[in-house]
């Protein structure tokens, strides 16, 4: 196995994050050399729009200090000397921190979070901060205040979201891995859309603390890599008990690495056919993921037809919930203790103006729907309901996973669309997210992995997404590797970026 | 129930704290009222004797909240986490005046 | 028409844990420090902060819930509770909603009973768990906030309606502290905000069994100022309904300076609080094991202490009194292992009469005489060994550092004449320096019978013994009686 491909040795932006942390433990590089060569990458593609706040000089100390230490013949974290990017969800001590949103321009927090302590301690080097859907809500990176992320594979084409920026970031070759998070599909489906691999772990196998709250009970951290191994290694050192999140489990991390060489042989790999049958399946989609499971086949799994009867469900059910539990993690952004605020006579208008100026129109919707749901009138009929429903939801999937080991889908309905395509319909943005919130209302553990791409129109990308049981990610990425193994999808990188930039590509 | 009117979404926007414009409100009474439209399919199915959904918890431990020690730790330095407020003197944030009669 | 009312009350209490740190966060908690000096990410709601429950509080509900015979619910749930406030750092506030920890329970007041002599038992609806919100402070045209106590750990004890008079609902507040303080799990300080109350209060015609609408008096914050509030909305609510208008449910704040209620806020603009089962929580399991571990673990309780002296001869007022406070109910049982039980109603005495009225308002930790001191005192006096003005001295002397009761009388002899010689010579002394009032003593006129013993006494300094002298009096009057006779 080969973990460089020969064509891009020279270039330390394409390694892995494996090859980058095995070279760096060797001595073969240093973390400076890593960090500049992706340094001069962001530079490189800052028309992407992907991030929004670079701590160059941070990332440059940071690497001198671990090459320092390499020298003086200490060991380096199993990341020693990886760059990476965070998803500006994730709180950084001294650095801003905006959820993408105007409600926290300027905020510096005053204390880190564990995502990043946890890559810190691991020894990657932190680049910066990337762009997101404000509060994580919304499917193509374009609730923002500033310019929505640029798909790397078509300019004129969404990246994805919430988290197009790490999305795009990593399938540019800016950095080699990023964290993001998946409260519907957020990791999962700009992954898809951008060609690289997204892994949402088990509900509970990744801390929260430190991870600014969308839906509480279906948010969850996980790895944007290039191919399913890196996402297991970075997984390993994400995953673990954590004191500062009562819904992360007290469960020792199993070894995701060795789990990707398992082989697939005799695994099980479950298709719910009738997901498949609305027009809403975009027909390259439909085709690349047949091919998919073809590969698979042919990798020695088994198919088998299984039902989930209530997936129609999924979407209405995840809105109601999230929209409910978004209006009550936001309820704290008033101004009065942080953030910006708009002063006026009484406490009450200030807190209004401060809040409607602060919230950008995706945002103040699910707030509006959250506040609808949760309402004495509205509770009944709708979050105490779709509780229930979640049930039903998630008990199909278990129900499923007596007949299976993996269950798979298309990540995403349609692969990138245009920009500005959707903005009007929040409900068809919506329904983009049909194969990927199952897994969160039912907790399970998900990737996305690249499957191949349109035939018709721009390239693109296409992602196959596996379902694990609970707490099975090694199946799951058993499975993962499998494909990868027998495909070079996740090779493909997209147009270099310089041509990009030539008038040709670049008028709109 | 999907019909959603300006006036209603103003009422939910007073309840949430935000203030809405003119605009604003029609176009998110019309939106909201297609999402809830959608949202009604979950109305129909039968729920009874369903209870609300918990997470799977490995092995056979129960899906329960975890307790610490009664164990402080150092508190946040005043000035740090003040300098994060709009405004502040004596130690205190200062808000505007609010109406507690 | 003359319908006379009854009023019907019942109290929301908060009572805040005396705890190191807060209930959802390892921050410090501290009454009175400097301004948002005890605060952490946490407690001021940064993003990214999540909740996580403090065993010890959790500990502390369960032997309040023990302790007032509540049922300890296995699985309960903490909830989210929204509004806006900016004391409020999150936007809701953590607390416990339909499935609270501990429901049903009762609590008996002192002092109280039902026409049939029962004692007046007062039920609870149900206790939970909450965190606190921060402090305002207003100033001019704006407003401060100091988020010290934001999170800090309260119970929350909800009664049914079933008090009837506002001496009655300050009385039951007094059995809480008491009962919380005696489990050591709050210091219950209504001036310093940790314990805090909330009164229902709803009029029905006498007889009636249909609660009236009522309305909710928020936040006062001494014992005497609960009782004035009530009965000025009794009074109020009494208007009323005798000029035949009807109540609107309303919340009020209660003006102590003005003796006033103002009302805060109508029915019509009721909070909507969007209570949601919080997701940062997974449900609160309190298993047998730990139920039994605490209620092992429970100190005797102040209803049973008083009980247990009430028992003793112990006179029911000083049994309340030295109940009410844990560290006073310890002292007193160490001084009743000294004297024995059978002087329980006398050491009780000195300790609330003499003891206490020294002590004034500080608390008998500060106290320099120990129990044991005081035992040698009261079994001194009660001895005979000296005199209970003697003992009051001793007392006084033994507080300023001078030494042991024992040493005390020892070396000043301040020992009790209790032997008849010296008595019968102090007798004959005062005899033979009145010798008009004895003859008139003897002739007839008893009321100069005090007059001796008074003489006598203070001839001895008062230390001759009371009954000794009265017997040896009889005896010498009898003598005289004789020796007069003879010569006529």
């Amino acid at each position: 196995m080969t973990l460089i491909a020969a064509d891009d040795q020279a270039d330390l932006t394409s390694w892995s994050v494996r090859a980058l942390a095995t070279a760096v433990r060797s001595g073969e590089v240093t973390a400076t050399a890593i960090v500049e060569a992706h340094l001069a990458a962001l530079d490189r593609g800052a028309e992407l729009h992907a991030w929004l706040c670079r701590v160059d000089e941070r990332a440059r100390a940071h690497a001198a200090t671990l090459d320092a230490a390499h020298a003086r013949g200490e060991a380096l974290g199993v990341l020693g000397g990886v760059p990476l990017g965070l998803k500006d969800l994730f709180v950084t001590e001294g650095i801003p921190t905006t959820a993408g949103s105007c409600i926290l321009a300027g905020w510096i927090p005053p204390y880190d979070g564990e995502h990043n302590t946890r890559m810190r301690d691991a020894g990657a080097v932190l680049l910066g901060k990337l762009s997101l859907d404000e509060f994580a809500m919304g499917s193509s990176n374009e609730n923002v205040p500033g310019e929505a992320v640029r798909n790397p594979w078509a300019h004129d084409r969404v990246a994805g979201g919430s988290s197009g920026g790490a999305a795009a970031a990593v399938a540019a070759r800016m950095v080699p891995f990023a964290l993001a998070t998946d409260t519907g599909g957020s990791i999962r489906q700009p992954a898809a859309l951008c060609g690289v691999v997204g892994l949402k772990p088990s509900y509970g196998r990744v801390t929260r603390a430190g991870m600014i709250a969308f839906a509480s009970s279906l948010d969850q951290a996980g790895p944007i890599t290039r191919s399913v191994r890196d996402a297991a290694v970075v997984l390993g050192a994400l995953a673990g008990p954590s004191p500062g999140d009562a819904t992360c489990v007290n469960e020792p991390v199993p070894d995701f690495a060795q789990a990707c060489e398992r082989g697939t042989q005799g695994l099980r790999v479950g298709v719910c056919r009738r997901a498949l049958d609305g027009d809403g399946l975009d027909q390259d989609v439909r085709v690349a993921f047949f091919a998919a499971l073809e590969v698979l086949r042919d990798a020695g799994v088994t198919l088998v037809d299984i039902e989930l009867p209530h997936a129609d469900l999924g979407v209405a059910t995840y809105y109601v919930l999230c929209a409910a539990e978004a209006s009550s993690n936001l309820a704290r952004y008033d101004g009065m203790r942080y953030g910006p605020r708009v002063t006026a006579s009484s406490v009450e208008a200030s807190v209004e103006a401060t809040r409607s100026a602060g919230f950008g129109a995706e945002v103040r919707r699910r707030i509006l729907l959250g506040t609808f749901v949760l309402r004495k009138a509205g509770y009944e009929a709708y979050y105490g309901r779709a509780a229930r429903v979640r049930r039903l939801v998630a008990d199909d999937y278990l129900e499923a996973f007596a007949h299976c080991d993996v269950i798979a889908s298309p990540t995403a309905p349609q692969p990138a669309f245009g920009r500005g395509e959707r903005n009007a319909d929040p409900l068809a943005m919506y329904l983009g997210d049909v194969f990927t919130v199952g897994a969160n209302l039912a907790g399970l553990p998900a990737i996305s992995i690249p499957c191949g791409f349109t035939r018709s129109g721009p390239r693109l990308p296409i992602g196959l997404q596996l379902v694990g049981p609970p707490w099975r990610e090694d199946l799951m990425l058993a499975v993962a590797a499998g494909h990868e193994d027998a495909t070079r999808w996740h090779h493909e990188r997209p147009p270099r970026l310089i041509d990009e930039t030539s008038p040709a590509a670049g008028s709109s | 129930m999907a019909a959603l009117h300006a006036d209603d979404v103003d009422a939910l926007a007073r309840l949430a704290r935000l203030t809405l414009s003119q605009d604003d409100s029609v176009t998110f009474a019309r939106q909201l009222g297609e999402i809830l439209g959608y949202l009604e399919a979950i109305a129909a199915v039968d729920i009874t004797e369903v209870a609300a959904w918990e997470p799977p918890v490995p092995s056979s431990a129960a899906w329960s909240t975890p307790l610490r020690d009664d164990l402080a730790v150092a508190p946040l330095p005043a000035d740090d986490i003040l300098a994060g407020a709009a405004a502040t003197a004596d130690g205190l944030v200062i808000v505007p005046r609010f109406v507690e009669s | 028409m003359n319908v006379r009312y009854e009023s019907v009350i019942g109290l929301e209490v908060h009572c805040q844990l005396e705890l190191a740190s807060k209930l959802f966060s390892p921050c410090p908690l501290e009454i009175g420090a400097v301004p948002n000096t005890r605060t952490d990410a946490y407690t001021w709601g940064l993003p990214g902060t999540l909740p996580m429950p403090n065993r010890a509080a959790v500990q502390a509900a369960i032997a309040l819930a023990l302790a007032t015979r509540c049922t300890v619910h296995r699985h309960s749930r903490f909830a989210r509770k929204h509004y806006f406030y900016p004391d409020l750092p999150k936007g809701y506030q953590i607390t416990q909603a339909d499935e609270p920890y501990a429901t049903g329970g009762e609590v008996e007041i002192p002092g109280f009973t039902r026409d049939d002599g029962a004692p007046w038992r007062v039920r609870l609806h149900r206790i939970h768990l909450e965190e606190d919100a921060g402090k305002n402070v207003h100033v001019g045209r704006t407003s401060g906030v100091d988020y010290n106590r934001a999170g800090a750990p309260l119970v929350e004890i909800v009664s049914e309606p079933d008090l009837r008079s506002a001496e009655q609902a300050a009385a039951y507040m007094r059995e809480l502290r008491t009962l919380v303080r005696a489990l050591g799990i709050s210091q219950a300080n209504m001036e310093e905000g940790t314990l805090r109350c909330d009164a229902n209060v709803s009029l029905r015609p006498v007889g009636t069994e249909p609660l009236g609408e009522r309305c909710e008096i928020k936040n006062v914050n001494s014992f005497r100022f609960l009782a004035r509030a009530i009965d000025a909305e009794i009074r109020r609510q009494t208007d009323l309904l005798t000029h035949g208008e009807s109540i609107t449910r309303c919340t009020l704040g209660y003006d102590h300076e003005h003796d006033r209620l103002f009302v805060m806020r109508t029915k019509e603009d009721a909070a909507d609080y969007r209570f949601l089962p919080d997701p940062d929580l997974p449900p609160l399991v309190i298993d047998d094991a730990w139920v039994d571990e605490v209620r092992n673990a429970l100190p005797e309780l102040p209803a049973a202490r008083r009980e247990r002296w009430r028992g003793l001869g112990v006179a029911a007022d000083d049994a309340s009194m030295l109940a009410a406070e844990r560290d006073l109910a310890e002292y007193f049982d160490a001084l009743l292992v000294a004297t024995g039980t059978a002087r329980a109603r006398r050491a009780a005495n000195w300790l609330v009469t003499d003891l206490l009225g020294r002590l004034g308002s500080a608390p008998i930790a500060s106290c320099p005489v120990p129990a044991t001191m005081l035992a040698e005192i009261v079994t001194m006096v009660d001895d005979d060994v000296i005199s209970g003005r003697t003992g009051k001295d001793v007392l006084g002397l033994c507080w300023s550092g001078e030494g042991t009761p024992a040493q005390l009388v020892e070396q000043r002899g301040l020992g009790q004449l209790s032997d008849a010689g010296p008595v019968d010579a102090l007798i004959a002394e005062v005899f033979a320096e009145n010798p008009r009032q004895l003859a008139s003593l003897l002739a007839g006129k008893d009321s100069l019978r005090g007059f001796f013993v008074g003489q006598i006494m203070k001839r001895s300094r008062g230390q001759a013994n009371p009954r000794l002298v009265a017997t040896r009096l009889d005896a010498a009057l009898g003598q005289a009686a004789g020796s007069t006779e003879e010569p006529s």
